[in-house]
Order: structure tokens, then C-alpha cells, then sequence
């Protein structure tokens, strides 16, 4: 790696020096955190909401409808680009990525909607928890941590077996999936289990755990909350609710990626949809998330306490979960950007450009595979907690395959392995549903036209098929927005797995 | 037991259903290595046919045929379109290839609102609950699909046959979409009640003379004669198909062209007419199922494809995609596997959905090639 080497676009050159790599990541970070406000005292006894931040002056010269398009949009940036690392630089074509939306939503939006609130007699103080909420995901990480060793024991008892007899492993898998499915209907509803019903056993004694793990643990997280600093605990708690959002929702990525890592193209795409349908379902049967009727979520710092002022009115939501949509928006597109066009970037293309030479090159296809996935629903996480704190709201529908096959038109429209594209597509997208629709209430156009804007999907949806007659590569054509045609340009490969017959 | 006989016809319904769809899949990916997402569109279109013509009331040519302007130059043009496509044809020239895909998808349209049409007229002058009424209901819808089928393989998928294979799958959701979201707006985003066509008593005291029962018994056990019906219009229609597929000269030239493209290409075979020749058998049966799915629960919505089509595709994974009788078993198969948990474990009426894809990804991890598919080795 050189400095004249084109393919690095950061500011400062990359050696191998590890302070260099940690003070320019480092730089990224600082810039992040003074978009968010982070630094910022916030004065919790002034009662009047008059701080005014860039974010505010857009509400209030634009109008507080066009700031939260401007706020979903950000937030379909996170999603398209997210959605990028996985299906066009990695190559896989994923289907699923409203599911670790849903993960990082629905986990997050929770655990702020149980334990965000510091005091419980005084409204103002929500979000300010950060202690009790980083505990709750500690307790689920030991929950799910548990299960993981599990099925791996299981998984290597079955691996074992293979040598035994090559036929085995389906048997077994088979017969445990009955003794499972016998012990848990059989044990399901009882109130004492019966010590030979070993699953329905070991699904109470995890659950039990989880319970006495969090009830250890809460009054103590409760302290360190009320030790942190008053300016300190609101960025705290949110910024602890991201990362455990999104760190769910990585866990997700690794349950997807591992199993279908040796999927083909179609099989891939149907898998990982099967996965996005299952997390939809299992949230739907959860009546600690709602069910179907949603979950109600605070939206980040509302604050009823807040007076606002009169002459400026602005919104307490849109002030402070502003600059963090902004902030990570800009996180991932630096996190994938650096990602993608980095070493560990060029082994992931050569794994999508052809798997076998790769293979043979020496690159391990499974760990970048499996990379791509992570970070992919890292981000995706992410994006699902700014999503459930914006709205307010969320319920199942907003995660299903609708909004999978959007993300992926989006990254499809914006051209594969473009990260420009992605954004550029994400925020159209995304945006595009509410032009049609102020669109087809104008007045002026002849009503079989507006009829045609109701219809909003199913425009976009033709659009898309006569992009794909025309122009298949995408609007950037997998390149980036500025690169001048003299640079080569990095190619979108022939799909996954489109072998000749 | 009881509980269980009833609940194995009750899956061997829902199952006939998936094969019906899954056959589609499996053909089209046999064909073309192209997972068709817009097939459970088209079997929901083909149950909204049939409403229209069980109604008798095919509101887009009502509206045509009524409308003072429109009406005459509209079918005028209609005729002389298919009057030029057959005159070509039959005179074996080849127009411009443009003009001919416009002719052929006009050709379409035009078979299908005169299917429509005359289907209708039918229905209302024989009456409405009749075997008569039922055939032409399920003729009718296969006969639009079938058009329809063409019609998209036309458009969308021959222009991209040369491409990576992820654009046909773009194009194959961006119609699917467009079907779905189209059809909210063409049919109305409400749930639509399905007459009934089929001669099957509402009640079990009250039975016309002329109707069938609505349920029979056998072995002790109560049999919704609805289910059996289903199960038995699959079972002939299958029949068919294997007729079709076994024993005609184009049905060999379709399994040549699933075995090696290339090569088929080579002795001789129109890969086009078969290509278009499985769209068109796909998405009859697709119709047929529609139709039949209607019989069953006879609320119809523009989204009522989406489940069942990917439920379908499922089944021919699990079958062995590209393998027509392994499409029939995985459908069967999955409707009983999903009816049966659905009875039996707790709350698993809940999760009735979720049984589907962890099938598919159980499938996926220990025999991707499914139950009936061969070993594709991947060559370097």
C-alpha cells in the first residue's frame, strides 16, 4: 500500500502503523461526536426549550413535516448502505434486511420503554438511565451467549457423528427436532415441569436465569446511572442503546450468514428472506413486544416538562434525535466506505468476483462472507433504534418483505457495489412516497394521472422493471459518484453463482 | 384419529394448492434457472379472473363496450390486431421483432377479454352454482394466466436473458411488486367475496337436488366434499401436465431445453416457443389454483399471492427445484406438514407461517439439491 495507491481515499495515507490507523479512525469519531452535541451542557434547569441547534432552524424555516421526511431519509441512507456492504460488495444477494431492523428496533425500543426512565416520578428524566439499560442488554447478551454455546455443542455432536456413519447427521438432527418438539408440547402451560422434560427445562431455567441475572444487576446499574454527570447521561443512554441495538442485530447477521454461507445466489436470497419471515413471526408471538399491535416507545427526549418557547416553536424529538440520525449516518457511510475500499474491502470483492479463485488464492471465504454480513446488520441495528426513538411507534408491518425487496430496489437502483449510488438511491427512495402522494393531491392534473400517483408502489415498482431493461447496471453503474472515467472503475460481477448449464 | 383424518384431507387441500403454484416455479427455474417471484402474482390474478367471470362482470370491458368513444375503435382495433398477427403467422413472415412483441402482447389481451367476455355471458345464462359454471370459471382464469404468463416472460425476461442472473431476479420482484400494488388499485385494496361456482351445498339440512352435499362421510369421519374436490381437480390436472410433459413432442423439447440450454439449442428447438411454452403452462396451473384456493376461503385480496406464492417456492425447493414430480410431493408434503402443526403443537396456529421457511432452511442445510433433485456438482 502506497500513497500514490488510488485505491485509498483516506486522509491520512494507511501504513501499518497502528497509531496512525487509530488517530485517523479517531478523527472520524471526534467530527461524529460534535455533530451529535456530545460536549454540549445541557442545562436541565432551564424550562425553556430555547437552544437552538442547526437542526432546529431547518424545523423552523421548513416546517416540521419536511424535517422528518429529511430524518427518514437519513435513515434509509443508513439501510441502503448497510444493505450495500451485503449485497453489492459481498455479493450476497440478501432479502432480509428488514429483519435486523426489526432486531435492533424492537430490542432497543423495549428496553427504553422499561428502563430508560431514571426516576419514576418525574417524566423528565427519560433516557437519562443509561446504567439499567446497559444492563438489560447484558443480561439478554449472557441469555443468548448461553444458547449460542448450545447449539454449538450440538452442532459439533452432530459433525462427530458423521464419522460413524455419513448418513447420520440428518437422523440425529431429525430426532432431536422430535424429542424437542415432543418435550415442549408436553411441558408447555405445566406449572411445575417435570424433571425428564429436559428442553422445556432448560428453556424455563433460561429465562429464570435472565430474570435473577437482570434483578442482580438493576439496583446497582441504577447507582452508576445516578453517578454519571447530568450533562452525560442522556448522550450515554442513547448511545448505549445503538450499540446494543446494533450489536443484536450483528448477532442476528451471524446467525443468517453462518448457515447460508455455502448458498447460491436464489437459495440465498429465499434463506435469508425465510430468516427475516421467522424474526417477524417469533416478535409477532411475543407478547412482551407487543404482538401485532405494536410497541409504543417514547420517542428519544420527549420531555412534557419542556416548555416551549413561543416565538421559535420547535420540536423536542426532532432537537435532540437530529444530530444523531445525522451522526450515524455518517458513521456508516465512513464505516463502509473505509471497509470497502481497504485490503479487507478487496477480499471481500475478490470473494464476490469469483468465490473459487478465491478460495484457491488462499482468501477465506467463509470469514469475509460472514463479515460483510455483521457489519451489514450492524448498521441495519442501528438504524432500527433511530427509527423506533423517531417515530415513536413501531409495530411488525413495518419490518416485513416490503420493506426488505424496498432496501434492496434501493441498492439495485443506485447500482451495485456504489456506495454513492446506495445513498443517492436511499434518500430518493425513501422520499419518492411522499412526492407521489403531495403529487396526487394536486388539484391541477387530470385524475386518471393522480390515480396513477395513489398507486405509489406500483409506479416505483414499474420503474424499476424498465431500469432493468434499460440500464441493469444500476443509475451509477457501480462506480461512485465523482471517479472520473479514467479510474478504473470496480466492476459489479456476474451474479453469485451464474454458472453455465 | 378422527381430528387427524380431517386434518389430513385439510392438508392435502392446502397442499394441492402449493403444487399447483410450486409446479410453476419449478418449471420456469428448470427452464430458465430464474426464480419467477411474480408467479404468486399471477395466481392471485387468476383468482380475481375468475371472480370476474363467476360475477359476470368484467368491469374493464363493461366499461369499454359502454363507453360512447371508446367502444368501437377499441375492439376494432382489437380485431384487426389479431387478424394481422394471425395473417402473419400463417404466412410466415417475420416482422420487426418490436412490432411482433407489440402484436403478441395486443394478441394477448385481446384472447383474454374475449375469454372474459364470452365466460361471463356463459356463467349468467346457465346460472350461477353449477359444474358448468365451475369448469368455465377455472377454463376462463387459465386461459387469461396463460396469457398473462406469456405476456411477462416477453416483456421482462427475454430481454434480460443475457444478463447476470441478479437483474432477472430485480425484474422478477419489480413485477411482482408491480402485480401486487397494480392490482390494489385495478381491483381495490378490499377483501372481495368470492361467488360460488361449484355445485356444494351451503349446509348440510338443506341440500337442492342438484347440488352436492357439502360433506360426505367415510370411515367415520366427516369430509368437507369442498377439500376432496380440490384434491381431485389438482390430481387431473397433474395427470395433464404429465401427459403434457411425458408424451408430446414439446414437452420433450422442454425437458431437453431444463436438461442442457445450449445444447437443446443446437438440435433444432425453439428455446423462445418453449421457454414461453412453460410461462404459459405455469401460470395456467397457477390460475387453476387460484380458482381452487377461492373455492376454499372465498376472501380474495391483491396481496393474497404473496404468502402462498413464496410458500409454493418452498415446496419446490424441498421437492428438488427443477423437478416437476418433486414440486407436486414438496407441495403436498408442506401443506400437510403445515396444517398438521398447526393442529397439533401449542399455539402452533401462530406459527403457521414461520413452519414454511424453517422447513426451507432446514432444507437448504442438509439437502440443498431436495428431496428429489440431483446433485449439481459446480464445475471451476
Amino acid at each position: 500500500m502506497r500513497k500514490s495507491d488510488p485505491i485509498s481515499l483516506s486522509p491520512l495515507a494507511p501504513g501499518r502503523s497502528w497509531l496512525r490507523t487509530l488517530l485517523s479512525n479517531a478523527l472520524v469519531v471526534v467530527v461524529v461526536l460534535i455533530l451529535a452535541g456530545i460536549g454540549r451542557r445541557i442545562e436541565y434547569a432551564e424550562r425553556n426549550f430555547s437552544f437552538p441547534w442547526f437542526h432546529d432552524w431547518i424545523t423552523w424555516h421548513w416546517g416540521f413535516y419536511q424535517t422528518r421526511m429529511l430524518m427518514l431519509a437519513a435513515i434509509g441512507v443508513i439501510m441502503a448502505v448497510s444493505l450495500q456492504l451485503i449485497n453489492g460488495i459481498a455479493g450476497q444477494f440478501s432479502l432480509g434486511h428488514a429483519g435486523f431492523m426489526a432486531v435492533g428496533a424492537y430490542l432497543s425500543g423495549y428496553a427504553s420503554s422499561t428502563y430508560a426512565l431514571l426516576d419514576p416520578d418525574d417524566p423528565g428524566t427519560n433516557y437519562e438511565n443509561a446504567g439499567q439499560v446497559a444492563w438489560y442488554f447484558v443480561s439478554l447478551a449472557t441469555v443468548v451467549f448461553t444458547i449460542a454455546v448450545v447449539l454449538t455443542v450440538v452442532f459439533l455432536l452432530l459433525r462427530l457423528s458423521q464419522r460413524l456413519w455419513r448418513g447420520l447427521p440428518p437422523l440425529l438432527l431429525l430426532a432431536v427436532l422430535a424429542w424437542f418438539t415432543w418435550d415442549f408440547s408436553a411441558g408447555f402451560g405445566l406449572e411445575s415441569v417435570p424433571p425428564y422434560l429436559i428442553w422445556t427445562k432448560l428453556l424455563r431455567g433460561l429465562g429464570e436465569m435472565f430474570g435473577w441475572t437482570l434483578a442482580q444487576g438493576l439496583p446497582h446499574a441504577l447507582e452508576f446511572s445516578k453517578w454519571l454527570p447530568a450533562w452525560s447521561r442522556r448522550p450515554l443512554c442513547f448511545l448505549t442503546l445503538l450499540t446494543g441495538g446494533g450489536l443484536f442485530a450483528s448477532a442476528a447477521g451471524l446467525l443468517v450468514g453462518l448457515p447460508t454461507l455455502r448458498l447460491r445466489g436464489d437459495y440465498l436470497a429465499i434463506a435469508t428472506l425465510g430468516f427475516a419471515e421467522i424474526i417477524r413471526v417469533v416478535i409477532t408471538n411475543s407478547q412482551a413486544l407487543g404482538r401485532s399491535t405494536g410497541l409504543p416507545v417514547t420517542p428519544y427526549a420527549n420531555r412534557p416538562d419542556l416548555i416551549p418557547d413561543p416565538d421559535r416553536p420547535g420540536d423536542p424529538v426532532t432537537h435532540y434525535i437530529f444530530p444523531w440520525i445525522l451522526a450515524m449516518m455518517v458513521v456508516t457511510i465512513v464505516a463502509v466506505w473505509r471497509i470497502a475500499y481497504s485490503p479487507k474491502g478487496r477480499l471481500i470483492r475478490a470473494v464476490r468476483e469469483d468465490e473459487v479463485a478465491a478460495a484457491a488464492v488462499g482468501i477465506s471465504t467463509t470469514r469475509q462472507k460472514v463479515t460483510a454480513f455483521i457489519v451489514g446488520a450492524f448498521f441495519a441495528g442501528v438504524g432500527g433504534v433511530l427509527y423506533v426513538h423517531r417515530e415513536g411507534y413501531v409495530n411488525p408491518s413495518s419490518f416485513g418483505i416490503d420493506q426488505s425487496l424496498l432496501y434492496v430496489v434501493m441498492v439495485t437502483l443506485g447500482g451495485l457495489g456504489s456506495i454513492t449510488g446506495a445513498i443517492v438511491a436511499g434518500a430518493l427512495l425513501t422520499l419518492l412516497p411522499f412526492l407521489f402522494r403531495q403529487l396526487a393531491s394536486v388539484q391541477a392534473l387530470p385524475l386518471s394521472v393522480r390515480h396513477v400517483f395513489e398507486n405509489q408502489f406500483a409506479v416505483l415498482a414499474l420503474a424499476l422493471v424498465i431500469m432493468m431493461l434499460v440500464r441493469p447496471r444500476g443509475l451509477l453503474g457501480g462506480r461512485e459518484l465523482w471517479w472520473r472515467r479514467n479510474r478504473r472503475a470496480l466492476q459489479t460481477a456476474p451474479a453469485a453463482g451464474a454458472t453455465a448449464t | 384419529m378422527h381430528v387427524f383424518l380431517q386434518q389430513l384431507i385439510n392438508g392435502l387441500s392446502l397442499g394441492a394448492i402449493y403444487a399447483l403454484i410450486a409446479v410453476g416455479y419449478t418449471m420456469v427455474y428448470g427452464v430458465l434457472r430464474l426464480i419467477n417471484f411474480a408467479h404468486g402474482d399471477v395466481f392471485m390474478v387468476g383468482a380475481m379472473m375468475g371472480l370476474y367471470v363467476a360475477t359476470g362482470s368484467f368491469t374493464v370491458y363493461e366499461t369499454v363496450r359502454n363507453h360512447p368513444l371508446l367502444s368501437l375503435p377499441v375492439g376494432l382495433i382489437a380485431l384487426a390486431v389479431l387478424a394481422v398477427v394471425i395473417v402473419l403467422r400463417v404466412m410466415r413472415i417475420k416482422a420487426h421483432w418490436a412490432l411482433d412483441g407489440a402484436a403478441k402482447v395486443v394478441a394477448a389481451a385481446a384472447i383474454s377479454a374475449l375469454v372474459m367476455d364470452l365466460g361471463g355471458r356463459l356463467i349468467h345464462a346457465s346460472g350461477a352454482p353449477s359444474w358448468r359454471a365451475f369448469f368455465i370459471t377455472i377454463v376462463a382464469a387459465m386461459i387469461v394466466c396463460g396469457c398473462l404468463g406469456f405476456v411477462i416472460e416477453l416483456v421482462a425476461y427475454r430481454p434480460l436473458r443475457n444478463q447476470p442472473r441478479i437483474t432477472a431476479l430485480i425484474t422478477a420482484i419489480g413485477i411482482s411488486m408491480f402485480l401486487e400494488f397494480g392490482g390494489q388499485g385495478v381491483f381495490g385494496a378490499t377483501p372481495q367475496h368470492f361467488p360460488d361456482v361449484a355445485p356444494i351445498a351451503q349446509s348440510s339440512e338443506h341440500v337442492p337436488a342438484w347440488q352436492l352435499p357439502q360433506t360426505f362421510h367415510v370411515l367415520g369421519v366427516t369430509v368437507s366434499f369442498a377439500y376432496t374436490l380440490i384434491v381431485a381437480v389438482t390430481l387431473v390436472l397433474m395427470a395433464a401436465l404429465t401427459y403434457v410433459v411425458r408424451y408430446t413432442r414439446t414437452g420433450m423439447a422442454l425437458r431437453a431445453v431444463s436438461f442442457r440450454f445450449d445444447t437443446a439449442a443446437l438440435m433444432g428447438i425453439n428455446i423462445d416457443r418453449i421457454v414461453s411454452f412453460a410461462f404459459v403452462l405455469g401460470s395456467m396451473l397457477a390460475a387453476a389454483g387460484g380458482v381452487l384456493v377461492a373455492v376454499r376461503s372465498p376472501s380474495i385480496t391483491p396481496l393474497m399471492g404473496l404468502m402462498p406464492g413464496i410458500k409454493a417456492f418452498v415446496a419446490a425447493v424441498l421437492g428438488g427445484i427443477g423437478n416437476i414430480p418433486g414440486a407436486v410431493a414438496g407441495g403436498f408434503l408442506l401443506g400437510l406438514v403445515e396444517v398438521l402443526v398447526a393442529a397439533y403443537l401449542p399455539q402452533g396456529s401462530q406459527y403457521r407461517d414461520a413452519i414454511a421457511f424453517v422447513i426451507l432452511i432446514a432444507i437448504l442445510l442438509v439437502k440443498p439439491t431436495g428431496l428429489f433433485g440431483r446433485n449439481l456438482v459446480e464445475k471451476v
